[in-house]
């Protein structure tokens, strides 16, 4: 029995209680997915590659895996929001908090390992699922090549290149994400722990309303929206790429590079912001274990 | 130092402005099989929850050496506890639930908890969520005696279980659980099946502890009298702390009083607990 089993217990709990929003559904997305593209060769409704005969196999590809990793960025980030406002509070509404209790685990370390999972192990799960969706998509890729011979085919060797260099940029903008956002997850898991599944209409309410007394107290004066709101605005908008390197991504003929954009992230991210931003989230779950320390039922 | 399991000293509790425990004192020592019993809302699990670091409280808590509300996660290597019989994680089977014990829980044998699951209807592929309340019960307390505990505490701990099983498991406890260094405290309504298997006995009522002490010291300072109607004033003389009178007989429990006295007014007897319980937790004054 070591300190790494007992956390290794945590995070196969979380596992198993929230598999179905991590792993079932992303794979059920990903069947569906591969049937809506096997249907398609097999009805031979492979239409529009002709409209981009400027692009290679590979650039096709790298792009449209890009843009199916942004997709499961988006479901990563709605259901890491769900799980924040459901899992710190899901002991107690299941009646499990004495069970829980009658552990030798600290409260903190309960709420750090849903943390973590919420933050690190459910994203790497879902970007596996992003993986093979990405594979899915070379395969389609060369099966088109072959249907609409608009575009050559792209070979295992510089489909594997690019598979890497998208894979390795996609998981540091996951991570990069995750922690810029981890505040706000965090905050909602707070929440969670005091008022239950309210805490995700809370999480924006809350903030709206000392906003709303802001502007009232100073009647108006200082920046549009007030300090509070400006600020949110702000930590609400991860900027690590800007639209230059968007186009670029997309308009660059060369292979995709995923040490340039990895580097213009770590350059235009705002660490100072990333460092407050956890922790404050630190804080925060050491809080809500805090006050979960002093709640039994 | 106390070699004391728990040790309680001016335990108090107030929810609000309502003063649930009133300065509690009492000492478990190790070994013994203690019986905590009170009437509903008398504070015996607010009790329970100060020792197992579930509550905040006034006065001084020791178990095992340590404040078990600073210490709750250290103290739960060598306690285990139920509180509710209902509290397994719902989304897990059976098995995963062993298999994450015996990650989590450095005592947790989950042979163990297999042995003691023999003969019930809990089966290792089956999802807790589906299991009935009795099934519950059974899986959690076999969950509990695989762990080797200095302390363990049971809160009503058969609740909804049938007769067959109760009696099952109370002897399993003795027998295969049950050791010298242990320590066993237990609050049930149903105080007539534990009684066999009591070292220590504590009445609580409304948050004051009205009674501590062994059962063996039971018959001699508790006696009860079923006297008859034209006995009944004589007997009524020696001030029994409870009188009922059941089927046309009196029955009368003393505390204290001398049973040479007492001998030629009927048919003498020990109080079982349940008698007692009655007796000195009636809160009108069953005596007048």
């Amino acid at each position: 029995m070591t300190a790494f089993s007992s956390w290794r217990a945590l995070f196969v709990r979380e596992y198993l209680e929230h598999r179905v929003a991590f792993q079932w559904a992303p794979l059920g997305i990903l069947t569906l997915l591969a049937i809506s593209g096997l249907s398609a060769i097999t009805l031979r409704r492979i239409e529009g590659l002709e409209e981009f005969p400027f692009f290679s196999a590979a650039k096709i590809f790298e792009l449209g895996y890009l843009v199916l990793l942004a997709l499961w960025l988006a479901y990563t980030a709605v259901t890491v929001f769900f799980y924040f406002g459901d899992a710190f509070s899901a002991d107690r509404r299941n009646n499990a908090m004495l069970f829980w209790k009658s552990m030798p685990v600290s409260d903190a370390k309960i709420l750090s390992s849903k943390t973590l999972s919420g933050l690190l192990f459910f994203p790497a799960i879902i970007l596996i699922v992003g993986m093979v969706s990405g594979l899915l998509f070379y395969l389609l890729v060369n099966v088109a090549a072959y249907l609409a011979p608009v575009i050559g085919f792209l070979n295992p060797i510089d489909g594997l290149a690019s598979f890497v260099q998208v894979t390795m940029f996609g998981a540091v903008i996951l991570l990069f994400t995750m922690m810029w956002y981890a505040p706000f997850f965090a905050w909602v898991g707070g929440l969670s722990s005091v008022f239950g599944r309210w805490s995700m209409p809370l999480a924006f309410v809350i903030p709206g309303l000392l906003a709303v007394i802001e502007n009232i107290s100073f009647f108006g004066q200082g920046p549009r929206g007030g300090y509070i709101w400006q600020y949110l605005a702000y930590r609400s908008n991860y900027a690590a790429l800007n639209e230059a390197d968007f186009e670029l991504m997309f308009m660059n003929s060369q292979p995709f590079n995923a040490s340039f954009y990895i580097s213009r992230m770590v350059q235009h991210t705002d660490w100072t912001q990333m460092g407050i931003g956890l922790g404050f989230a630190v804080l925060v779950i050491w809080m809500a274990s805090e006050y979960r320390r002093r709640r039994i039922a | 130092m106390s070699n004391s399991i728990v040790s309680v000293r001016a335990l108090k509790k107030q929810f609000g402005k309502t003063e649930i425990l009133h300065g509690l004192d009492f000492e478990i020592p190790p070994g013994r099989i203690y019986g905590l019993v009170g009437h509903n809302g008398a504070g015996k699990t607010t009790t329970l929850n100060a020792m197992l670091g579930l509550t905040s409280y006034e006065g001084s808590v020791q178990v095992l050496g340590l404040d078990p509300y600073a210490h709750r996660a250290k103290l739960m290597k060598d306690v285990a506890f139920i509180s509710d019989v209902a509290s397994l994680p719902r989304f897990l089977k059976v098995r995963e639930l062993f298999q994450m014990l015996t990650d989590i829980h450095p005592n947790f044998s989950g042979e163990k908890a297999l042995k003691f699951l023999e003969g019930t209807d809990v089966k290792l592929g089956a999802m807790i969520g589906n299991l009935s309340k009795g099934m519950l019960a059974q899986l959690h307390l076999a969950v509990v005696l695989a762990i080797d505990a200095k302390l363990l505490v049971l809160d009503e701990p058969t609740l909804g279980l049938d007769i067959t099983y109760r009696k099952r498991f109370y002897r399993r406890l003795i027998e295969d659980y049950m050791t010298a260094e242990r320590t066993l405290l237990i609050t049930t309504h149903q105080v007539d099946e534990i009684e066999f298997m009591l070292t220590d006995i504590m009445f609580i009522r409304d948050g004051e502890l009205i009674l501590h002490m062994p059962m063996d010291d039971v018959p001699a300072r508790f006696s009860q009298l079923v006297v008859t109607q034209d006995r009944a004033d004589a007997a009524r003389a020696l001030k029994p702390v409870f009188a009922e009178t059941r089927f046309g007989q009196t029955v009368m429990v003393y505390d204290g009083a001398d049973q040479a006295a007492l001998q030629g007014l009927g048919t003498l007897s020990t109080p079982t607990l349940s008698d007692l319980f009655v007796a000195l937790m009636n809160r009108d004054g069953g005596a007048n």
